[in-house]
């Protein structure tokens, strides 16, 4: 079987420039070295296939950047892929975010330490043989008591291998394989999520604790704050009046001891009768063998 | 089990404090964990700003120690913008950049409308961009023709809602709460297609309904004491 040659360089990172600094006054709170990078879960890339990339971030201790969530302050992170022709990449698949309350009863969603965003491409069958050099600009907010704006424009100059040939796992596979994904909502499953009265309805039998974590366009909550988290095995969200559009976003449910914690992704129309949860497509598995 | 980030202080305590600020708010009361001015006895205790309601009245003092009293102005028949500033956030830093003029150029193309432009800064005391001085500072670094008032203990932030600088307030002449929400449908640096504020007060000026009331701000979290 043919195996590609390892690329000579993989990575090509470019450490992020400080859009805009902190003034003078903020001398507590240095910028950061939030350094980007882009990352490939194989060696080179598969042509005709669809292939896993992913941007990291390395978040310095007690910084965070922003999910693209329903958040109270911050700017999101933004990837904007620039791609060789004929590829055709997908949506960034977003990690389950923390949730972070602040002074004045400020809540954001966040990600912190090292921040790995997969997103897969589809490498076209003419590119076989051929070394193409996938780019990604990135933007983030990272904040602390101060914060500061960043961005990045991060690229990997990768191999494309022979059609139909089989290529080695990338050192950056394992990073990908780590990443704390949302899980589809399985039915019968151990979370039953309905819209009641108003309000978004999680119970789970024998949790320790459950959150929401409602993505940018989910329908307003009247409280996230207060009713967004709550120990125990039952959660009751209620929406504003007025509020419109589908409830979507993560559940976290955690369970009592050793046992790790779920991460189910919830999507409810307003007009969806209880019990009629949806389950969101999960984005298509990145094919590392022929 | 979940992890749920905190920050240093209760949120609680916020909502607790707001509750007890009162109506007149002393420019340079204590910063953190200090205890409120006292309400005005023939006042009702204070409302969280609700679009559409009676805008919360306060009195904050600017760089030059001058008051400004909220009543005041909208008795007099001024529209009144508020703009939630810090200036080393850099977002609100950068809408005062030499090279955007969204706030500036905007506060400059309403005041000849006859439109009032405050800015409020609600930061505690030792954080990020917080206190008189650095109010002063700023406004003649960014050449800010309009007064910057101090909130120090951030019990008219709490009053507003203010969430991140900028958080925008326009309100109108009958003293209500018009608009809350971005300056604009853009991002630092990239102005947008809509100025939410522009929109709000020319629809005011017009006597007509504002079109849209509240929009999501974006920017640094306002850093409240607690």
């Amino acid at each position: 079987m043919h195996r590609a040659r390892l690329a000579a360089t993989l990575l090509l990172p470019l450490l992020a420039a400080p859009l805009l600094a902190t003034a003078a006054g903020a001398q507590q709170d240095a910028p950061p070295a939030v350094t980007a990078r882009l990352a490939c879960t194989t060696v080179a890339l598969l042509p005709g296939c669809t292939n896993t990339l992913a941007v990291v971030l390395e978040v310095p201790e007690g910084w965070h950047v922003y999910a693209p969530c329903l958040n109270d302050t911050g700017l999101p992170l933004t990837l904007e892929p620039h791609l060789p022709e004929g590829w055709v990449s997908q949506a960034v698949s977003w990690p389950v975010p923390e949730r972070l309350t602040e002074p004045g009863g400020l809540l954001d969603h966040v990600y912190t330490g090292r921040v790995v965003l997969p997103f897969h491409v589809r490498v076209p069958e003419s590119a076989a043989g051929t070394r193409q050099t996938p780019s990604v600009h990135v933007e983030w907010m990272a904040c602390r008591t101060a914060c500061v704006l960043g961005r990045a424009d991060v690229s990997l100059e990768l191999p494309v291998a022979a059609l139909r040939a089989a290529v080695d796992e990338s050192p950056d596979a394992n990073l990908v394989r780590q990443v704390r994904l949302p899980r589809a909502l399985p039915e019968g499953g151990p979370l039953k999520a309905v819209l009641a009265d108003g309000a978004l309805v999680l119970s789970a039998p024998g949790a320790a604790s459950l959150q929401f974590l409602p993505d940018a366009d989910c329908a307003a909550p009247r409280d996230l704050l207060a009713e967004g988290a709550h120990d125990g095995g039952t959660l009751t969200l209620h929406l504003q009046p007025d509020a419109a559009g589908p409830v979507k976003g993560v559940v976290a449910l955690a369970w009592p001891g050793d046992r790790p914690t779920d991460f189910f992704r919830v999507e409810l129309p307003l007009d969806a009768s209880p019990g009629s949860a949806t389950r969101a497509p999960q984005p298509e598995e990145s094919r590392h063998d022929p | 089990m979940i992890r749920d980030l905190r920050g240093a202080r209760a949120p609680l305590l916020a909502v607790l404090t707001l509750a007890a600020s009162g109506l007149a708010l002393a420019q340079d009361a204590p910063a953190a964990r200090s205890t409120p001015a006292a309400p005005a006895q023939t006042e009702a205790a204070p409302k969280t700003a609700k679009v559409g309601e009676a805008a919360p009245d306060f009195t904050l003092k600017d760089t030059e120690g001058k008051e400004h009293k909220l009543s005041d102005l909208t008795k007099a028949g001024k529209i009144v913008v508020l703009e939630w500033f810090n200036p080393d956030c850099p977002v609100s830093a950068g809408y005062h950049a030499k090279d955007n003029d969204v706030m500036l150029g905007l506060a400059g193309e309403l005041r000849a409308k006859d439109v009032v432009w405050l800015a409020i800064n609600s930061g505690a005391e030792g954080k990020q961009g917080s206190g008189q001085e650095r109010n002063a500072k700023a406004a003649k670094d960014f050449a800010l023709d309009y007064p910057v008032l101090l909130d120090g203990n951030g019990a008219v932030g709490r009053l507003y809602g203010a969430k991140t600088t900028p958080h925008m307030f326009v309100i109108g002449k009958d003293g209500k709460l018009a608009y809350a929400g971005a300056i604009d449908d853009g991002k630092p640096g990239a102005p947008g297609k809509t100025n939410y504020v522009r929109e709000a007060v020319s629809a005011l000026l017009a006597g007509k309904e504002v079109a849209v009331k509240e929009s999501r701000a974006f920017g640094c979290g306002v850093k409240y004491a607690d």
